[in-house]
């Protein structure tokens, strides 16, 4: 049998290539998630109940801190072909609104045979890793 | 390949299957085929082929997953690229 000719454009993707950049979510983002997801628990609003149990502040949403995977998977990989298809996230330390993040990502899995993509996904603040995750894409061209 | 040889495959097979399909009922034979297993659509199918992938430690090629008719073609497939066609 026959190997089917490479797409143009999938050799960009290169098992171990590493993608990330720096953000933070604010307070817009936290009542714009808020009112969208219906969420309004007061650990993510009020800083008494926050400190109630154990926080500093309010604790951001843990999936702002995973809107990064839609952002790595329909935004900053090499071409706009990649759909994203699943992830996972495992929230280890909270995030604060204002706080300094990174977000970085690697490529750790390329399906010749399906056109797949995976990553591993972190989130940080300094050194610390706040969330680690998993990421699933389809590349259609 | 011996019959043996195909069912020592099925039962490494099906607990991926199982995992795929998120249903630890399904049965798998050579004969199965997408439209024996509910769910069975264009992601699921690259969902199973990765898993396949990973658990078993093979690659395939998009050419030879497109020609994969059941999962008799998968265990003749996959006995081949491990040089036991």
């Amino acid at each position: 049998m026959a190997d089917a000719a490479p797409i143009d454009g999938w050799e960009r993707y290169v098992v171990g290539m590493r993608i990330g950049w720096a953000f933070a979510i604010g307070v817009d983002d936290m009542t714009a998630f808020r009112r969208l997801s219906g969420d309004q628990n007061p650990l993510h609003t009020n800083p008494e109940f926050a400190r109630s149990k154990g926080f500093n502040a309010p604790v951001v949403y843990g999936l702002l801190l995973a809107s990064q995977i839609s952002r790595l998977v329909g935004q900053e990989l090499p071409d706009s072909h990649a759909m994203l298809v699943g992830l996972a996230m495992n929230f280890a330390s909270p995030a604060f609104v204002g706080n300094e993040l990174g977000f970085d990502a690697e490529l750790v899995t390329r399906s010749d045979a399906t056109y797949s993509l995976s990553f591993k996904c972190r989130v940080t603040r300094a050194d610390m890793i706040l969330a680690r995750g998993t990421a699933d894409a389809v590349w259609r061209p | 390949m011996s019959d043996a040889d195909i069912l020592a495959m099925i039962e490494r097979l099906t607990p991926v299957f199982r995992d795929v399909f998120d249903d630890d009922a399904v049965v798998i034979t050579p004969a199965t085929s997408a439209d024996d297993i509910q769910g069975w659509d264009s992601l699921a199918h690259i969902r199973l082929v990765t898993s396949i992938e990973r658990v078993l430690d093979v690659r395939f090629t998009a050419a030879e997953v497109a020609a994969l008719e059941n999962v008799g073609d998968l265990i003749t497939l996959i006995f081949r690229k491990r040089g036991h066609g």
